[in-house]
């Protein structure tokens, strides 16, 4: 048998805080192959990072192995020395981090970054630097060569990273979360040239990240960590097909995926939450949170069991975990089509202008804009889910900003039942604030850390609720209830939640004075899949409730075809295509919707990347630059008209709809 | 913050209980100054002029034969009150306008700053002089002052804390729910400038201690006979050679006042950090 390139045994990694070491990875074994990829998977919290970071041997100050071995091609590198593990550092350990910009210095250019990471001779490092650059389809690396870190779009800087993580012979790559900071559309051309070049260099490489369906497309084997030890670990397709620990299966069930909707197969979230790393419960670590525990679990630690050659967990009772199977509980309820329309948006348009440099100021060349928005027509009935999506960039947040008034639209108008709304909050009526209420994307930010939750939920219902305080105080329990939350959790401040937690709080506050609209900013985003189920759910509970309507923004299509009723897709600051949920997913008919919806998988439609900062095009079709369907001079030259598909489904492309319908890839859209 | 957290933090590590101490001591001195007191601070006795330090005199006596050390408690009325007088209105109107004129923000914003930069461009003790010259020299004078030099300092502190603020979700959804100016400065922002501000309160004041000693010394400050610090260092320039305790005496009080402050500024900065950790 060969020797793997990376064999952990037992490693235990502990972080200084304070006086005490807290374990964050525990008696961790694994061994990787060359050309294996091994996926290690997780929420916050699971120490993946961490393992990623030990096993090369680069914890950050604090970190520390308290004990168990690391072995690289059979040598114990454990205890090296700096000084013995540089040079293994530079030949063939390699790392792609997950923020590229952060990694990059910018104060050099591209150029004198790979050549210094390729040592050696100049002219020959510059050569090879080309190269690299080529083969990671750079498109023209001699510009890139002469740029600065931030001269480049996300995607471009991650390319960089690999090219940069790829010279000479990598025996053992560590990915970690190479694609979190970057748009869906990106995120699928990386992976698919991080799968070319691992096949085509046959590294040992720990994918690590918190996406399963990402680990799934690229990963061989996939580890499932949870609170820093290793609780189950078998070949990819047989974890998702078969898991046999129930913590697989709850992250499975949590995962919104395509045939799940919330009003039928809805998601299955994990109850309770992650141990804190010093308060580990005694016998198996996920039994708090598992319906198969009982006394057993609870006080006696599950050794990591076999389930055949290739597939291990940890758990007592794996023969009882059964497969994937969504518990269907079609709900009675059903959803309005012709409620009253609730909100109406009549082109809407924000340009944002830039700022003049001197020299334009004096030749007075008028300021050059930014559309945000370019007449935005949207239709929002009571009872009904509208999912705004697209990449970053797109206008989304400018949108649901301008509705609720945090900025002023340029022009274009916004009823409320009919009633136009004042631009700004400032102008609004109480009632209409009240109508209209938002929970925006960073839960850390959302509570003010110096009031407890109890104060941040009292305020809405007296300013909007016209409650006096007393009254309020006793509508608090009530809230709290309603977003699952321990009713003790009123005295409790911000800095003692964590963030799905939080949000929750967000939310409770929002829904605290009965509004009619809820704008949603992705606002589950930011949460790990098991919290964002939970949330999910919540959402759709309390609109079954109450009636209420959600503009659910969001650049997560699966989140979208989860719970939207209807999708609107913009691109560049205007709608290309909206309808019915069903219609607009399945199958997507524009390009760019295609595209947003293929991108997790294998054999999707990938966009062309264009220069950051690119200027949109003038005239004709805003996408066109970065259509892979574009039909030539018509997209250039004339804007495209919006077609109608029928039941209030429609878009803007110049291709015929039915050959939009037949030339989709059918394979591609249910992964 | 509660109590007990902060008288912990002030008495846990040795350096910042000496600075307490010291500066209690000196408070001590300021409110119960006659008790203290041997003498009467402005009584002169020509049979002891420029006395070294004795038993009846423990820090000598000065060219008047007054005693030092009835001049060094009651002065620290003077220094203390005049300094911490003006560090609290500095503060509270540094604040005020901090807080509301960086939250309202666009071309107010931008005047007022910009006018605190051109104050700051000037050297404090020039803008001192400048001030007292013309409205002549007097306690009102001093405590006008340090009011005009250090609330442009607060502000700034004030504003930097309040920009970071500005953009949070929290701030964003109180707007949304159409409170009142007034709640969004005083109970969503303040409460979290509060330990910068206690932090900056603490420096100033040592600060202001200086510059009343230094007005003292400049002789545009608190007048003769009053037993003010910066006074006594001046008169006692002069006779040096003759008196020398009759300098030491005074400026070791007004650099053991100031290292004291220090001392308990960096342990409210340490204790605050502390608590600030979880935000």
């Amino acid at each position: 048998m060969t020797v793997p390139v990376l064999a952990v045994n037992n490693l235990t990694v502990a972080y200084r805080v304070g006086r005490q070491m807290l374990p964050v990875v525990r008696e961790i074994s694994l061994t990787v192959t060359a050309g294996d990829v091994l996926g290690v998977v997780g929420e916050s919290g699971s120490g993946k990072s961490t393992l990623g970071l030990a096993v090369l041997r680069a914890l950050p100050a604090g970190g520390h192995i308290s004990s168990g071995q690391v072995f690289i091609d059979g040598t114990d590198v454990t205890h090296l020395p700096t000084s013995a593990l540089r040079p293994l550092w530079a030949r063939s350990l390699r790392l792609v981090p997950q923020n590229p910009l952060a990694a990059l210095n910018p104060t050099l250019r591209i150029g004198e970054q790979l050549i210094e990471a390729i040592g050696g001779d100049r002219t020959t490092a510059t050569q090879q630097a080309l190269a690299l650059l080529t083969r990671v389809q750079i498109a023209d690396p001699v510009r890139v060569m002469r740029s600065y870190p931030h001269e480049l779009s996300g995607g471009m800087q991650q390319r960089v990273m690999i090219a940069m993580a790829l010279h000479g012979e990598p025996r053992l790559l560590v990915l970690d979360e190479p694609t979190t900071s970057l748009d869906v559309t990106t995120e699928a051309a990386v992976v698919d040239l991080l799968a070319e070049l691992i096949a085509e260099r046959q590294p040992a490489t720990l994918f690590i990240s918190h996406n399963l369906g990402l680990v799934a497309r690229i990963a061989t084997r996939t580890a499932v960590l949870y609170a820093g030890e290793l609780v189950e670990l078998a070949p990819t397709e047989s974890l998702f097909q078969q898991p046999r620990h129930p913590y697989t299966q709850g992250l499975l069930r949590s995962l919104p995926r395509p045939g799940l909707r919330y009003n039928h197969h809805p998601l299955q979230p994990i109850d309770g939450v992650l141990p804190a790393p010093g308060a580990l419960p005694k016998g198996c670590i996920f039994a708090p949170r598992c319906a198969l525990a009982d006394d057993r679990c609870r006080n006696e630690r599950p050794p990591l069991l076999a389930v055949n050659d290739k597939q291990w967990t940890r758990c007592h009772y794996w023969q009882q975990v059964t497969g994937d199977s969504p518990a269907s509980s079609p709900s009675t309820a059903t959803t309005a089509l012709n409620g009253e329309v609730l909100l109406t948006t009549t082109q809407l348009t924000k340009t944002i202008p830039q700022r003049r440099s001197l020299t334009d100021l004096i030749r007075r060349k008028p300021p050059s804009v930014v559309q945000a928005l370019t007449s935005v027509d949207l239709k929002l009935r009571r009872n009904r889910t509208l999912g705004i999506v697209g990449e970053s960039g797109s206008g989304k947040t400018t949108l649901a900003r301008c509705v609720i008034g945090l900025t002023e639209p340029s022009s274009g108008s916004i009823d409320l039942i009919d009633v136009p709304l004042a631009p700004t909050i400032q102008h609004r009526s109480r009632e209409q604030l009240r109508r209209l209420q938002m929970v925006l994307q960073n839960p850390q930010e959302a509570l003010n850390p110096a009031l407890t939750v109890g104060e941040a939920l009292i305020r809405p219902l007296i300013r909007l609720g016209g409650l006096d305080r007393q009254r309020a105080v006793q509508h608090v329990p009530e809230l709290l209830q309603l977003v699952k939350l321990p009713i003790s959790y009123a005295e409790r401040r911000p800095a003692q939640l964590s963030g799905g937690e939080k949000q929750r709080v967000a939310i409770a506050r929002a829904l605290a004075a009965a509004p009619d609209l809820l704008l949603l900013d992705e606002a589950v985003s930011a949460l790990d899949v098991s919290v964002q189920a939970a949330i999910l759910n919540l959402l759709a509970d309390v609109k079954t409730d109450t009636g209420i309507a959600y503009l659910f923004i969001t650049h997560d299509l699966a989140v979208v075809s989860y719970l939207a009723d209807d999708v609107a897709v913009m691109y560049r600051g205007q709608i290309v295509e909206e309808g019915p949920a069903t219609a607009v997913l399945q199958p997507p008919l524009h390009p760019y919707t295609e595209a947003l919806l293929t991108a997790t998988s294998a054999h999707g439609l990938r966009l062309r990347e264009v220069e950051e900062g690119a200027a949109p095009p003038q005239h004709g079709c805003p996408f066109q630059p970065r259509c892979p369907r574009a039909l030539g001079d018509i997209c250039v030259t004339t804007p495209p008209p919006w077609r109608e598909a029928g039941n209030g489904h429609r878009l803007r492309c110049h291709i015929p709809l039915e050959e939009l319908q037949t030339i989709q890839q059918p394979e591609a859209i249910t992964p | 913050m509660n109590f007990q957290s902060l008288r912990r933090a002030f008495f846990a590590d040795p350096a910042t209980a000496t600075g307490t101490i010291i500066v209690f001591c000196f408070l001590g001195m300021a409110l119960f100054g006659p008790l203290i007191a041997p003498y009467s601070p402005t009584t002169q006795n020509a049979d002891l002029i420029r006395q070294p330090p004795s038993f009846a005199h423990p820090l000598g006596t000065d060219r008047l034969g007054r005693d030092l050390l009835s001049r060094i408690v009651y002065g620290a009325r003077d220094i203390l009150s005049l300094a911490g007088g003006g560090t609290v209105l500095a503060v509270i109107l540094g604040t005020l306008i901090g807080v509301s004129v960086t939250y309202l923000g666009g071309w107010l914003e931008e005047l007022v700053f910009r006018l605190f930069d051109g104050l700051l461009a000037l050297p404090a003790l020039l803008l001192a002089l400048l001030l007292l010259g013309a409205v002549g020299p007097s306690r009102t004078g001093v405590l006008l002052v340090i009011v005009l030099v250090y609330t442009p300092i607060v502000a700034r502190v004030v504003r930097s804390v309040v920009l970071s603020l500005k953009p949070r979700g929290f701030i964003e959804a109180a707007r949304m729910r159409g409170e009142r100016l007034g709640y969004i400065l005083w109970r969503e922002l303040l409460p979290l400038v509060a330990p910068t501000l206690a932090v900056e309160a603490a420096l100033r004041f040592s600060y202001a201690i200086f510059l009343v000693a230094s007005l003292g010394f400049l002789g545009v400050g608190v007048q003769p006979p009053s037993p003010d610090w910066g006074l006594m260092v001046l008169e006692a320039r002069n006779e040096f050679a003759l008196a020398p305790w009759s300098l030491y005496v005074p400026a070791t009080a007004i650099a053991l006042l100031v290292v004291g402050i220090n001392l308990m500024a960096e342990g409210v900065r340490r204790a605050i950090r502390g608590e600030m950790a979880g935000y």
